[in-house]
């Protein structure tokens, strides 16, 4: 067995054995379940379950059971499963004939009285630890005070999912000029539906920046562009440090989302080939007068017709003296 | 856009809609069990009057018969959610969501479409044929010949068009006598088939001769998962393995490099030695395939006092299989989380280290120059260890935090420092590090429940940034041809400039708002201005973008969306034409 293997394998037991001992300690110190503070909860209220709800919301209650919350078995939700969950004990909001004040509301996150974003995080929290919503705490959106009800609604036809909008329409809300950028002509294929935000972002918090990746950002490139990832002979040094050093992801002018027009991209960092003269059938000269036009032609149009592999080759290229680096086969 | 193509556009689209309108949908709901069925039928018609490439990249053109459906059934605590689009027989989609009793869960989507790709033309020199050389001048000073460039397109005309296909499920499962513990897996399945435009060098010098060709694409990537997640207490742990195959399935292709041209039979053998492959056929465009293997471990405790603690741990295999060279990699992530002052105030600090080390290739070149060659004696080796540019230590430190200062406001403070120490290559003359500073600040804020607003400013410091380190700009005085070897002269490290296109500093800023009149309107404006350079390198960039975008949503499943925005960008870099680069 590899040493890496070996290692990683101590690396797993590890993390399990200390999750699990911090786990039971706490479990044994009889504190609460659920350490992310809750909104105050009603004074005096208990709970009543759901069909008290359904007295008086009854259209809401009956679509709320179709939905996922609504499907949950008791052992997944901490505490008791149904409205009561989320919104706190009922009692006194029934005793009172429904005075709102009186009850967990999500329609009211940043109003005077109301909950604030991160105590109704803090409500989907207690259930939603893993999966996706692991590193919620911390992340972008987390710290810019969005809250899970600012994309997500409850209470909505199982079939359109807890989404409010579509993607990519929702994030578009927020994030009008990746809106104006995925309009440009090279694009990836969002506006046409066939990718989503989600495909490359992690909306709910990630190690780096928010991109469904725990590893770098060419990772997550390689997914789907797995033809480039080798590792190959002839390396080309920014495909092994970051695509976005060539390419913008979310809409580029020029074509194959690079961030600038071939050659002017390359020339950067690369000097332009020289050679002392070029003919130019344009010109009707004859071949051998030399003309800077047509080196303006050859050289002044795409590096990557004759550099094609410039993501990576195992291939040498022609030149002996260059041994084979050039990146041309 | 041509009248009659206006015309056909705006009565497809009136009968995909009054189609979808009037779809058959049938609800039926009895104790414990409800279902709805949604049928649709229409039909699809694109034509394009400009290259296809620039106007229907994504699109399937033509016209077809389309159609939707859609099931959704719940029966007690157990659920389907079933739809599919078909479009054209290239451009199609459908997706599953099946729960039963939230023991077994398992979702699908599938997703078929065509991505067209650019047919570069090429440059096409009218004297085909004629080949000469470098400028070869006599003992008088007189001009004997002089470089032609040429370019072959083998298929002029033909349309380039992969066609792409993604499979993704899902599955979890959970005992219900011990629902701390779920297992889940995963299965992704990407195909892409189709032809793309290659080109290749054919000839170095003696020609210069570019050809164009189709390639052949036919690769398939499996992704397999498997893994478990367990919840003690306030603890989550999470584990995934994750093997990915990449396939390229499409027949080696071959292609035939040119004859050395001179007219001249000692030329003809200086320039032979300098090529590796002259008048034989060769492999070109080779696309390896690949393996990757990765465990990720994934821990997250609630503590006391308002904390989160987060970590990660990430280890990684990728090999190529043509060259059998390995990529390890590790990656570490912590983070901890912290909420003071009844929730008015959030830190977040953040650790990630990274260290990868990449194979070796001890590359053999095969020399076989002329005697007489004056720039490349035969005594001359090329052999070299490709060290990888991939091999590094890598770590990044984060603060972050946000402090509201009532309901409608929100500070946002970050900083990052993060450390790239390459093992293999300089990034400027003599340094392989790269150390970068990251500040950013930022105000959200919601004066009333229509508006809200934002102002954002990130500042980047960076010393070495990522570039070519002697990229260009070659040394003049050790030229000295005809006494030294061209291999000891047009080196990299005669040059004297280092190139990139990364700055050293950098400044951002933005600025956002949105007033939303009720919650199916929306109107925002956007500014933006960046500003980078990069003194050492003669680098310097600025980016303006401007807009104003308007979203109306009057009915469910149908938008408006319309908007207008600028965007001017400025590179600013010196270029260098070396005396000679061949």
């Amino acid at each position: 067995m590899k040493r890496s293997t070996i290692q990683t394998l101590m690396m797993l037991v590890l993390i399990v054995s200390v999750a699990m001992v911090m786990g039971t300690c706490a479990s044994m110190k009889g504190k609460s379940k659920a350490m992310i503070k809750m909104p105050v909860a009603i004074k005096g209220a208990t709970y009543e379950g759901s069909n008290a709800c359904a007295d008086c919301h009854e259209d809401l209650v009956k679509a709320f059971k179709g939905t996922i919350h609504g499907r949950i078995a008791d052992y997944e939700a901490r505490g008791k499963a149904g409205c009561e969950s989320c919104h706190g004990p009922g009692s006194v909001h029934i005793e009172n004939e429904g005075d709102t004040s009186k009850i967990i509301r999500f329609t009211n996150v940043r109003d005077q009285g109301g909950i604030s974003p991160g105590e109704a995080s803090a409500i989907c929290l207690q259930c939603h630890t893993d999966g996706t919503t692991m590193d919620w705490r911390g992340n972008e959106h987390a710290l810019n005070d969005v809250t899970c009800v600012d994309c997500h609604k409850i209470h909505q036809d199982p079939a359109k999912g807890t989404l409010k909008m579509a993607e990519p329409e929702l994030c578009y809300q927020c994030h009008a000029d990746i809106r104006a950028k995925e309009n440009y002509p090279s694009h990836h294929p969002v506006r046409e539906g066939k990718m989503k935000c989600s495909d490359c972002h992690e909306n709910h918090g990630s190690s780096l920046h928010n991109l469904k990746t725990e590893e770098r950002s060419r990772d997550l490139c390689l997914k789907c562009h797995a033809d480039k990832q080798g590792p190959f002979t002839y390396e080309h040094a920014p495909v092994m440090e970051d695509c976005t050093i060539c390419h913008d992801p979310h809409g580029t002018v020029a074509d194959n989302l690079l961030k600038q027009n071939e050659p002017f991209l390359c020339l950067q960092c690369h000097h332009l080939h020289f050679h002392a003269t070029f003919f130019s059938p344009h010109n009707g000269q004859n071949p051998i007068t030399p003309n800077s036009h047509s080196s303006q032609m050859a050289m002044g149009t795409r590096c990557t017709e004759c550099h094609s592999q410039i993501h990576g080759s195992d291939l040498p290229s022609l030149s002996v003296p260059g041994a084979g680096k050039a990146l041309t086969r | 856009m041509r009248r009659s193509t206006l015309i056909l556009l705006v009565a497809a689209v009136f009968i995909c809609v009054t189609s979808l309108g009037t779809a058959f949908a049938g609800e039926k709901k009895s104790a414990g069990k409800a279902y709805r069925l949604k049928v649709g039928a229409g039909f699809y018609s694109t034509s394009t009057d400009d290259n296809k490439t620039n106007v229907a990249e994504y699109d399937d053109t033509g016209g077809s018969p389309t159609g939707l459906f859609g099931y959704t059934g719940s029966f007690g605590k157990s659920f389907i959610d079933m739809n599919a689009r078909y479009t054209t027989s290239d451009d199609n989609a459908g997706d599953v969501n099946l729960d039963i009793n939230r023991v077994f869960r398992f979702k699908m989507d599938y997703n078929k479409f065509i991505h067209r790709t650019r047919h570069d033309s090429l440059f096409y020199d009218s004297v085909s044929g004629h080949r000469v050389v470098n400028p070869i001048f006599s003992s008088d000073g007189h001009l004997e010949g002089a470089q032609v460039w040429q370019y072959t397109d083998q298929q002029p005309g033909k349309n380039y068009q992969i066609y792409r296909q993604l499979t993704r499920m899902n599955a979890k499962v959970t005992v219900p006598s011990f629902p701390a513990l779920t297992f889940h897996a995963g299965w992704r399945n990407e195909v892409r088939h189709g032809w793309k435009q290659g080109t290749v060098m054919t000839g170095k010098c003696t020609p210069c001769h570019v050809v164009g060709y189709g390639n052949r694409i036919n690769q398939t990537t499996n992704d397999l998962s498997g893994g478990a997640t367990l919840k003690v207490g306030v603890v989550t742990v999470d584990y995934n393995y994750t093997h990915r195959k990449f396939d390229n399935d499409a027949s080696t292709q071959m292609i035939h490099y040119d004859p050395v041209v001179t007219h001249n039979a000692p030329r003809d053998a200086i320039f032979s030695g300098r090529l590796s492959i002259v008048n034989a056929d060769g492999i070109r465009n080779l696309i390896p395939d690949s393996k990757k293997d990765t465990h990720v471990v994934k821990a997250r405790a609630d503590l006391p006092g308002e904390t989160t603690a987060y970590g990660s741990f990430v280890c990684t295999t990728m090999e190529d299989d043509y060259n059998d060279l390995d990529v390890n990699q590790h990656v570490y992530n912590l983070r901890l989380t912290k909420d003071f002052m009844n929730r008015r105030l959030t830190l977040s600090g953040r650790f990630r280290y990274i260290d990868i080390n990449s194979d070796d290739a001890q590359v053999t070149v095969d020399e076989h120059f002329a005697s007489f060659d004056p720039a490349y004696p035969a005594s001359d080796n090329f052999d070299f260890v490709r060290k990888s540019a991939i091999d590094r230590n890598e770590y990044t430190v984060n603060l972050d935090g946000a402090y509201r200062l009532n309901r409608c406001t929100t500070f946002r403070v970050g900083y990052e420092y993060d450390d790239i120490d390459r093992d293999n290559i300089d990034v400027t003359s003599g340094e392989k590090e790269t150390k970068t500073h990251t500040v950013k600040l930022a105000v959200n804020g919601r004066p009333s429940m229509k508006w809200k607003y934002r102002v954002a400013y990130t500042y980047k410091n960076i010393s070495d940034p990522f570039g070519h380190a002697n990229g260009s700009c070659q040394r003049v005085e050790n030229l000295g041809i005809g006494t030294t070897p061209y291999s000891n002269v047009f080196i990299e490290e005669n040059r004297l400039q280092d190139r990139t296109n990364q700055p050293e500093s950098s400044h951002l800023i933005k600025l956002s708002a949105t007033y939303t009149p009720k919650t199916s309107m929306s109107i925002n404006g956007l500014f933006q201005y960046e500003h980078q350079n990069n003194d050492h390198s003669n680098f310097d960039a600025d980016r303006y973008m401007a807009g104003v975008n308007f979203w109306f949503m009057p009915m469910k499943m149908l938008s408006f969306s319309l908007g207008y925005n600028f965007e001017y960008d400025r590179y600013g870099n010196y270029v260098c034409t070396d005396l000679f680069a061949g």
